[in-house]
């Protein structure tokens, strides 16, 4: 007997809709089958105006994030359930419509803090090249590596409790900036910058670490950043 | 299963990354929060309730309201196992997660699932203990 996940989707169009609704569906169960493949079951058969989002459907872009039963999670990656609910990452983000969110404000946030390397030599129009290519450290290279595989999928920021509470602008810029400040070209003020967007306001809790997908020990990289803020980095 | 063409059987390709139960997962670092939380809440309220049995065993003022108060009140507070055991538990468990995030601010590094694990075995025993004996 063909087995049936009871799937119940958060529904909100903002310029129709008063009030958000949840719809629920019964979809076909199938061996493997991940949360996004009911997300596409349900737009091709049952409601041809459900808004979401993918791209990669193999965890690297992290667009598909929603949360499903409370948790967030990659849709791409994550089991179905036999029965789930499936909602928009919000709050913090605003819904643009059904499982969309705005993800306007990281973009802002990026866009302000400039999250690429600048240099003295950048900023006078040269390029470090000419002098031949950067050294650094393996370990130097490894660390920036790791944090430089963010899919900004937006998971840690949902679940931190300090962004919900305080004015914290989330675990993944304090990593970025962080990564900055270590990076051996950057020569910008990346600790002012961190400590403007609320480092000191994270609670310590590890739930950023845990949830992230690609493993970056996230919490690791705010109390490092404090710590060298506090004590000097040694270099 | 009989593995296909490309060597691997179909049922047990797992991406890369893959942390695919994650919703039913249970979260260590939540219930480390949530745990922290409450017993910090739990500190709070018992040592507000003791400040005001004490308050009225020994201010003539409150005494006079009704003389039986404070003695009652604290009696419960300080003999019911239960109130004893959960007083601890939220002593020790505070106390110890409070003492990690101290010293991981300062360098000290440990994996945060067995950190707290670890602290809720040491609260449990001393909160079970408590009541217990």
């Amino acid at each position: 007997m063909l087995r049936h996940l009871n799937v119940s989707v958060y529904r909100f169009d903002p310029a129709k809709d008063g009030v958000p609704r949840y719809d629920t569906f019964s979809v076909p169960a199938f061996p493997e089958q991940r949360v996004l493949d009911v997300l596409r079951y349900i737009y091709e058969n049952e409601a041809s105006d459900l808004a979401f989002e993918f791209a990669c459907r193999t965890s690297r872009c992290g667009t598909c994030s929603v949360l499903v039963n409370g948790r967030s999670v990659l849709a791409c990656q994550e089991r179905a359930k036999p029965n789930m609910r499936v909602e928009p990452l919000s709050p913090p983000f605003p819904v643009v419509r059904d499982l969309v969110v705005s993800r306007q404000q990281v973009d802002d946030n990026r866009k302000r803090l400039n999250l690429t390397p600048v240099g003295l030599e950048s900023t006078q129009g040269g390029i470090p090249s000419e002098r031949g290519p950067l050294r650094i450290s393996e370990e130097k290279a490894e660390k920036q590596q790791l944090i430089n595989s963010c899919i900004n999928c937006q998971l840690c920021v949902t679940e931190c409790p300090a962004v919900h509470l305080r004015e914290f602008e989330g675990p993944m810029l304090m990593a970025q900036l962080r990564r900055l400040d270590e990076h051996p070209v950057d020569r910008q003020d990346r600790a002012g910058q961190a400590v403007e967007g609320g480092l000191y306001e994270c609670f310590s809790c590890d739930i950023c670490t845990e949830v992230c997908p690609v493993e970056i020990p996230l919490a690791d990289q705010i109390r490092h950043f404090r710590q060298d803020i506090l004590f000097g980095d040694g270099s | 299963m009989s593995k296909g063409e490309y060597g691997f059987s179909p049922g047990r390709v797992r991406l890369p990354r893959d942390r695919s139960r994650r919703a039913e997962s249970f979260s260590v670092a939540r219930l480390g929060r949530l745990l922290y939380r409450y017993s910090g809440a739990v500190l709070g309220a018992f040592v507000l309730l003791h400040v005001l049995g004490q308050g009225f065993l020994r201010i003539p003022a409150l005494r006079a309201i009704s003389p039986e108060v404070g003695s009652s009140f604290l009696a419960y507070l300080q003999h019911v196992p239960v109130v004893r055991g959960v007083v601890f538990f939220a002593v020790v468990f505070h106390f110890l997660y409070g003492l990690r995030i101290m010293l991981s601010e300062v360098g000290w590094r440990s994996a945060h699932r067995p950190a707290v694990a670890g602290t809720v075995v040491l609260a449990l025993i001393a909160g079970v203990w408590e009541a217990a004996f």
